[in-house]
């Protein structure tokens, strides 16, 4: 018999009808859960125990532990603390911003807790999401024999276009070719993507009709390699085809709403050539961890728990700082 | 002795002839070259420069000053040259009125220079305006005294308030609003109300940007009028009223959140109660008021979708036996409907916000049979689906009546409505079309409608 599935269930309200009812679903199907409503007993549990999936909500800015808090950051800080785990985000209270964010930080999946998929409930699309992340294994895929020299541009859209291809120009530089294709022809004839060190597609508003999910999880679906960047209004209107993408692992998304895409659209650029073909590491945030490595001893004691001692957690931040040493050449990503 | 009232028309007839003359003939470009000339020669006129006086100065100043004005006016076209003259002499008399004795003086032609100078700010140079109107009021405030200067300011500031042809006049108001306000602090309450007045204007222009936060912003310059002139009793009326909105949006908003967590539960708890049941033998009438919940919370969070705007979700469903049929089955002791055809018609779409549409549409057709006083047997309605590979096409038909001619084409306006102005709202048939259109389809009158009701066409492409 395999072990099963460890969750990590992160959130400051564990009265909620909600999270009762995820709990009791996600130990039915057998999983190993364990639930902590701080921050503290978060990083104390992570310290124990190896997660396969870390769940958490985007609404902590009340966790007493940790003022500055919200699920992105502390998504990114997990992702920085222990790359194996998937981090999924099941929030009730998150912005546009939040979604970009997520996505941006490499968040697994992000469900939105009033979700639904027809009669399917938002607990249900939670637990499908786990089950993906069991089976999805982490790809750091070696760089190629060659370096890539081909981008792709996939959009409808010919003042996104001509947008696009002189950030693309300016920051790809004049090694690279670009290819532009209407999302109409991708559909009917997908080129081999491998051709591509990048793919970047734009396009106001997606649909969540059942073709344009399809074509979107086409073009997403060889992500990391190449790496992806999906560009759209970021509006709370559009949240279930913002949601959808973000749940599809995109490299970078941009939002289109923002007065300074075109600069985070070069930033993607220069990111995805830097991390071709690779997972992206983020290095560990050294002033989160300090605040954080303040605060638990006391915490810890207050609950109780075992003390963690000055030397544990030394030697817990020795080991991120030599993790970040052994990742040279990742690049500290800032949002 | 000279008489103090003497002008330099009554001194010098050249002046009255050669400069005067085309000046009140608004031939400016004629007045400006002589008067500078005029000027020029001054000091060789050995008839007249000894009783030639500061004012006299004044008086030539104002004229050059005022003539470079009234060609850049008239042409509308910037003249560097021209330019140049009209601020070169402005700097002139304003120097020269600084120490010249008032009463020998016009105020009313030290308050004419300076709307000139703002006004040429205005068109010419708007993007300096903040900075040298700023500095052109300052000066002339010190040269003559703070009451003229603020005067022309307040006066200008109301007028381009007032200019609505110019595109740019809110933003130019609100620029010289601001100086209004950063020179008259340093006078006391003499100004209060003026700025009470000014700070009442800021927050209009403020609140009518319809910017993110444009009513917090409204809110405070309200306050801060309120602090100088307390009495106000429209800055009272308009601060309870943003007070109000802000109140509203902040509850909607709460709503929102708030609705988003119990509308989660709410869907998970129904979830558990059905498994549940499931799991027992229940009775029909059990699993009857299980579906009644289960609809409920379906169509809550389908006008909670419509409400905000939410792109729709689309999902293929069999649209005449899981929507239309559960829909009909509430109308049926109230009407006879009849759907053809009755198979399998699978299409995409949003399930809520194809119900909310055709439950508007049924509505409206129930409350024309009510309001006409149909009776139930004679109360038909005809729901016709047409499907091809591209299109689906749903005929909603009912013998109510029909429409009144006089509203045919506005039937899908808000707050339109046969049943009599505020007895309903009137939105049911705007959120009908709304919630096709946000799907890409449309929503329309038949162009052919029958003779004793009403025919509306739904169009959805795939």
């Amino acid at each position: 018999m395999s072990t099963p599935l460890s969750i990590l269930f992160m959130d400051d309200e564990p009265s909620n009808d909600i999270i009762a009812n995820a709990r009791e679903r996600l130990a039915e199907q057998g999983f190993d859960v364990d639930f902590v409503s701080t921050m503290s007993s978060a990083i104390e549990a992570y310290y124990e125990k190896f997660y396969d999936v870390f769940i958490l909500d985007i609404d902590m800015s009340h966790l007493p532990d940790d003022q500055e808090g919200d699920g992105v950051k502390v998504l990114k800080r997990f992702v920085s603390l222990h790359n194996q785990t998937k981090v999924i985000l099941f929030s009730g209270a998150g912005t546009v911003q939040h979604w970009f964010s997520a996505a941006n930080a490499h968040c697994f999946g992000y469900i939105a807790k009033d979700q639904q998929d027809g009669e399917l409930d938002s607990i249900h699309l939670l637990i499908e999401k786990i089950k993906q992340a069991a089976k999805s294994t982490t790809s750091v895929r070696a760089n190629t024999s060659t370096a890539p020299t081909h981008a792709l541009l996939i959009t409808d859209d010919k003042s996104l276009a001509t947008q696009a291809i002189s950030q693309i120009q300016s920051t790809l530089g004049e090694n690279w070719t670009n290819e532009i294709i209407s999302t109409d022809a991708w559909s009917k004839n997908p080129p081999d993507s491998s051709q591509y060190g990048i793919i970047t597609c734009l396009q106001a508003k997606f649909s969540t009709r059942a073709r344009v999910k399809q074509q979107l999880q086409a073009i997403l679906a060889n992500s990391p390699a190449p790496q992806t960047i999906i560009a759209c209004d970021g509006l709370d209107t559009e949240r279930n085809s913002i949601l959808y993408i973000a749940n599809q692992h995109p490299f970078r998304m941009v939002d289109l709403q923002h007065p300074q895409w075109q600069q985070s659209f070069a930033d993607a650029l220069s990111a995805a050539v830097n991390w071709y073909g690779k997972q992206e590491i983020f290095t560990a945030d050294a002033d989160t961890l300090s605040r954080i490595h303040i605060t638990l001893p006391e915490d810890v004691q207050s609950a109780g728990h075992d003390d963690l001692s000055e030397t544990d957690m030394e030697s817990l931040y020795t080991d991120y700082e030599s993790a970040v040493k052994e990742n040279q050449d990742n690049k500290d990503e800032s949002l | 002795m000279e008489k103090k009232n003497k002008v330099l028309s009554e001194k010098d007839p050249h002046w009255r002839s050669e400069v005067l003359d085309s000046f009140t003939k608004y031939d400016y470009q004629t007045s400006l070259d002589k008067a500078i000339d005029y000027l020029n020669k001054l000091p060789q006129r050995t008839d007249i420069n000894e009783a030639i006086t500061e004012s006299d100065y004044v008086t030539i100043y104002y004229t050059i000053t005022a003539s470079a004005y009234g060609i850049l006016n008239k042409s509308k076209t910037f003249d560097s040259h021209i330019w140049a003259h009209f601020f070169d002499y402005f700097d002139r008399y304003i120097e020269l009125i600084k120490t010249a004795n008032k009463t020998s003086l016009y105020p009313k032609n030290a308050e004419t220079l300076l709307d000139h100078a703002l006004d040429l700010l205005i068109n010419f140079q708007p993007e300096q305006l903040s900075e040298k109107a700023k500095e052109y009021v300052s000066q002339m405030l010190n040269a003559w005294n703070e009451q003229l200067a603020l005067s022309v300011l307040l006066k200008k500031v109301f007028d381009e308030r007032m200019d609505f042809k110019h595109p740019d006049a809110m933003i130019y108001t609100r620029k010289l609003a601001e100086i209004y306000l950063h020179t008259a602090q340093g006078y006391g309450e003499s100004y209060h109300a003026e700025c009470a007045a000014i700070m009442n204007l800021l927050s209009d222009l403020t609140y009518f940007e319809g910017t993110e936060n444009s009513e917090e912003e409204a809110l405070q310059w309200i306050e801060q009028s309120l602090v100088l002139n307390s009495k106000d009793e429209f800055a009272k009326r308009r601060k309870k009223n943003i007070q109000d909105s802000l109140t509203i949006k902040e509850q909607i908003r709460r709503f929102n959140h708030d609705t988003n967590n119990e509308l989660g539960g709410l869907q998970t708890n129904l979830q558990e109660l059905k498994k549940r049941i499931h799991a027992t033998k229940s009775d029909a009438q059990t699993l009857s008021f299980l579906q009644k919940i289960d609809n409920s919370i379906q169509r809550m969070a389908g006008i909670r979708r419509f409400v905000q705007k939410q792109a729709p979700e689309f999902q293929q469903i069999d649209i005449v036996n899981q929507l239309i049929i559960p829909l009909i089955a509430s109308y049926q002791n109230r009407m006879t409907i009849q759907v053809l055809p009755e198979t399998v018609c699978t299409w995409e779409v949003d399930r809520d916000y194809l119900l909310l549409s055709l439950d508007n549409l049924i509505k409206n057709s129930l409350e024309a049979f009510e309001r006409k006083n149909i009776e139930l047997t004679q109360r038909y309605l005809n729901i016709k689906l047409q499907i091809t590979p591209s299109h689906l096409t749903i005929k909603i038909s009912d013998n109510a009546g029909g429409l009144d001619e006089k509203l045919r084409d506005h039937i899908f306006e808000k707050y339109i409505s046969s049943k009599g102005i505020k007895k309903e709202t009137g939105l049911g048939l705007s959120n009908a079309l709304n919630a096709i259109e946000q799907m890409g389809g449309n929503l329309q009158l038949a162009p052919e409608q029958p003779k004793n009701g009403t025919t509306f066409i739904i169009n959805l492409t795939q």
